[in-house]
């Protein structure tokens, strides 16, 4: 005899299935390299590196505003802990395989004709990803490939 | 069978171009039932097709541009044999009717002096009896086309026996539907009306969802008035809301400069009045929430007992006042240990708040983000991704719709997990509502406290003052106290007075929401009435007979049906074109233009029993199929109706296959376009 009357029946767990932020959908965050690449890489074109930092800004509002606040004074590093996140290298992959974007020689990527057209979709200000392309508009071109290599001898330095 | 109540019956269109080689032009007659105009390619079918949009002054229909929809032969030059003649004046006259039998010409210049947003309208048969009965000018393709007096669209629409609802456009203001909007239904053009079910809806009037509001109209459906009743009880729940909440705001003012709080006023709007439990204000004293009344009570008791003491003097009573004295200084401490308990309570609360407030901040950002995927899945679903169709792109398997690889995890779907973010949010907002309450009634009792020390503290300062004043003066004290006691009885009385008035009145508020509740309980549940849902049950039926006819091949035609929401055909509830051959497309459109010509045999509608079609046969239908078609079309005939039918068939063909119908065919063996007498 149970305490509670209503808990004495009988049961049986279910597996569901787990829910999955929308920034690891592959369908989410490809679109979003494309963008990065559009918006804040001149040609289309950029390091891996750049792309991790650019990458590791748009994920949060926090670190969103850690990047533009290092941007807009100098270069103190160490206000923003860039992580590099396997999940980007995953979303890097896919976009080649979908020759949305294409290696360009070292550890370069660019986007190719028909990322292009796909990321010329997006920038539109009906289209999704808006706080996203709000927040790259912001920081437009102002990360350099020199910015990123400045972060990378500040990191070996320590 | 129903009544027919509004036609537009074409009598007879002319083209006329005057060129330095005398006059050209073309007149063709147009009779009831099924009228073929027939020519090679490029020698003007089309050209006369659009002279019938342009004679009704409906060519938005045809192109967003404000020129003319003419080829060069009334623009620039006609062709005869191979010499090039220019154009100098050209003009389109069209002479119709409508079920009264009240006939109109209208003449609209194409090139010459006159402009050609101007329409001469003829009263009478101009063009078949030579007679007028007089003439006025009036304006179309400009503001006011469709509203003023003088307006062509506006006098056509009356005409026609139109009376065109109001709709509303992308920036939400009202605009009549314009007689432009709902034309499509009755002409499928050359270029593009073949390539899809009402291909090209006029969209440069930015009316919302116009395909709908049209074919509502068009099909006369209930629907447009229910949706539109729909969103009046709409308006009016949220105008009520608005002043249910500004009410409960001035209540809650009231109460705080009562130093009290409200208990049992709802937040939003309910027919249930007064609320079980009664609306009650509470007034905090001496650590506990006690009626207002009953405080108010007490009060007037307390001062009243004091008013029967006689004054003392200093000197008189120091060993009681010293007495006094020290009750109140303990009464003091008491409230500043509660008021910072209190205090402390209610910051753990506001950060409760805070963090909540970020949590949920966090929610939405997940579910924009959830929201964004979705569209951009279908964004790369036309781009062919295999992502997008949850494929690996390098090995081509079937994966999980994730980054992360290495789980052997289950996803939600991204629909799933909206749901389930959206549920999360909304509980996070429950717990935010309840612990702002809280946050705001410990806001409350620290004003109680910090009023009641206030009060302990100038009573302890008037006993100190007594105690070391002149012998033999009256009590500092005692004065002090009755006259601020009197003045906030008074003034208490005042605004709680007030309060009830206010709180009185939310029974009218209470019925207003009572009546809206009623309105809306008697509105049909979906957006269609029965006289809807036969009609388009009808239409799905004659669409399904017709297919089947002419011959649907890539498709089962039972799985055809006409979507609820768009009043398209659907195949199985998708987009037709993706699933139809090219010749199935065909087919479809000349079953559902001709279905709802057919529906208006059996319905009231208003469709103008009219039908134009310019060249049905695309290449990939076949030519039984259209023969097929093509009688089905010239049943029109017996009920009265017109379909005017533009081809490049040869003639043998087209004789072969209307044999032993009554067709007008308007054959031409060279240009449609030759030189008058």
């Amino acid at each position: 005899m149970a305490d509670i009357d209503y808990l004495d029946v009988a049961f049986s767990f279910r597996s569901i299935p787990s829910d999955l932020p929308a920034d690891l959908r592959p369908n989410w965050r490809v679109p979003l390299l494309l963008l990065l690449l559009r918006l804040c890489c001149r040609g289309g074109k950029s390091t891996l590196f750049r792309l991790h930092v650019l990458n590791w800004s748009s994920r949060n509002r926090e670190n969103q505003k850690k990047l533009l606040a290092n941007l807009a004074s100098n270069l103190d590093y160490s206000d923003v802990p860039i992580r590099v996140e396997p999940a980007f290298v995953q979303t890097i992959q896919f976009a080649v395989a979908e020759g949305l974007v294409s290696r360009a020689g070292g550890d370069r990527v660019q986007l190719t004709d028909s990322g292009k057209t796909f990321a010329d979709q997006l920038v539109g200000d009906d289209a999704p990803l808006g706080a996203e392309r709000e927040f790259l508009r912001l920081v437009g071109q102002r990360l350099t490939e020199s910015w990123v290599e400045g972060f990378s001898k500040w990191g070996r330095s320590r | 069978m129903g009544q027919v109540a509004m036609r537009l019956r074409l009598r007879q269109l002319e083209l006329r171009a005057v060129t330095p080689d005398g006059i050209y032009g073309a007149v063709l007659p147009f009779k009831i039932g099924l009228n073929i105009i027939r020519a090679a390619n490029s020698m003007g079918k089309s050209t006369a097709m659009h002279g019938v949009v342009y004679g009704l002054g409906v060519e938005a229909i045809l192109s967003t541009t404000q020129g003319v929809p003419f080829a060069h032969v009334l623009t620039h030059k006609l062709h005869t044999g191979d010499v090039e003649i220019p154009v100098l004046e050209s003009s389109v006259l069209l002479e119709f009717e409508n079920e009264a039998g009240t006939v109109w010409t209208t003449e609209r210049t194409v090139v010459g002096t006159r402009h050609k947003n101007l329409v001469v309208l003829h009263h009478g048969p101009l063009l078949t009896e030579g007679v007028t009965s007089g003439r006025e000018e009036l304006f179309v393709r400009q503001p006011g086309a469709a509203t003023s007096e003088l307006g062509y669209h506006k006098r056509l629409a009356e005409f026609l026996g139109w009376e065109l609802p109001t709709v509303e456009t992308y920036d939400s203001k009202p605009v009549p539907l314009y007689i432009e909007a709902i034309f499509p239904l009755m002409f499928v053009e050359q270029k593009r009306g073949w390539s899809d079910i009402h291909a090209r809806f006029p969209t440069q009037f930015r009316i919302k969802e116009v395909a709908q509001r049209a074919t509502e109209f068009f099909m006369r459906l209930d629907a447009y008035s229910i949706s539109a009743k729909q969103r009046a009880v709409e308006e009016r729940t949220r105008a009520l809301i608005e002043r249910w909440k500004a009410r409960v705001e001035q209540c809650l003012s009231l109460a705080g400069m009562l130093e009290s709080k409200l208990d049992g006023l709802p937040n939003h709007p309910t027919a249930d009045w007064p609320p079980t439990g009664g609306v009650r204000l509470l007034v905090f004293r001496e650590g506990a929430w006690i009626a207002f009344s009953e405080a108010q009570q007490k009060d007037r008791d307390a001062l009243e007992h004091q008013m029967q003491i006689p004054l003392g003097t200093s000197g008189q009573d120091d060993g009681s006042i010293r007495q006094q004295l020290a009750k109140v200084e303990q009464a003091l401490v008491e409230r500043q240990f509660a008021t910072a308990r209190t205090l402390e309570e209610m910051e753990g609360y506001e950060s409760e708040v805070k963090a909540v407030q970020e949590r949920v901040a966090q929610i939405e950002e997940d579910i924009r983000r959830n929201r964004d995927e979705l569209i951009l899945k279908r964004l790369g679903a036309s781009r062919n991704l295999r992502i997008a169709d949850s494929h690996c792109p390098t090995c081509h398997q079937q994966i999980p719709d994730s980054l992360i690889s290495d789980l052997q995890a289950e996803f939600m779907t991204v629909k799933d997990n909206i749901a389930f973010l959206s549920e999360q949010r909304d509980m996070f907002l429950a717990v935010r509502e309840k612990t702002k309450r809280e946050v705001a009634s410990r806001r409350l009792e620290l004003a109680a406290l910090t009023s009641e020390i206030d009060k302990f503290r100038s009573r302890a300062r008037a006993m100190r003052e007594t105690l070391t004043a002149a012998h033999g003066t009256p009590s500092v004290a005692q004065i002090e106290e009755r006259v601020r006691s009197q003045e906030t009885l008074a003034t208490r009385s005042k605004l709680g007075a007030k309060l009830e008035d206010i709180i009185g009145s939310f029974t009218s508020l209470a019925d207003e929401w009572r009546q809206i509740e009623e309105t809306r309980a008697s509105l049909p549940k979906g957006s269609h009435s029965d006289s809807d849902t036969k009609k388009l049950d009808r239409l799905e039926q004659l669409l399904r007979q017709q297919v089947t006819e002419y011959g649907m091949s890539s498709i089962e035609t039972n799985t055809l049906s006409i979507d609820r929401d768009t009043y398209k055909p659907v195949h199985e509830g998708f987009v037709l074109s993706f699933d139809l051959s090219a010749s199935d497309l065909i087919r479809t459109i000349w079953a559902y233009e001709n279905g709802l010509l057919e529906l208006a045999r059996e319905f009231d509608t208003n469709h103008l029993n009219i039908l134009m079609l310019d060249e049905p046969k695309q290449q990939d239908a076949a030519a039984e199929s259209l023969a097929t078609f093509l009688r089905r079309a010239a049943s029109s005939r017996v009920a009265s109706q017109q379909v005017i039918v533009a081809t490049s068939e040869p003639r043998n063909s087209i004789e072969e296959m209307i044999s032993g119908l009554d067709v007008n065919l308007l054959s031409f063996s060279g240009r449609v376009v030759t030189k008058r007498a």
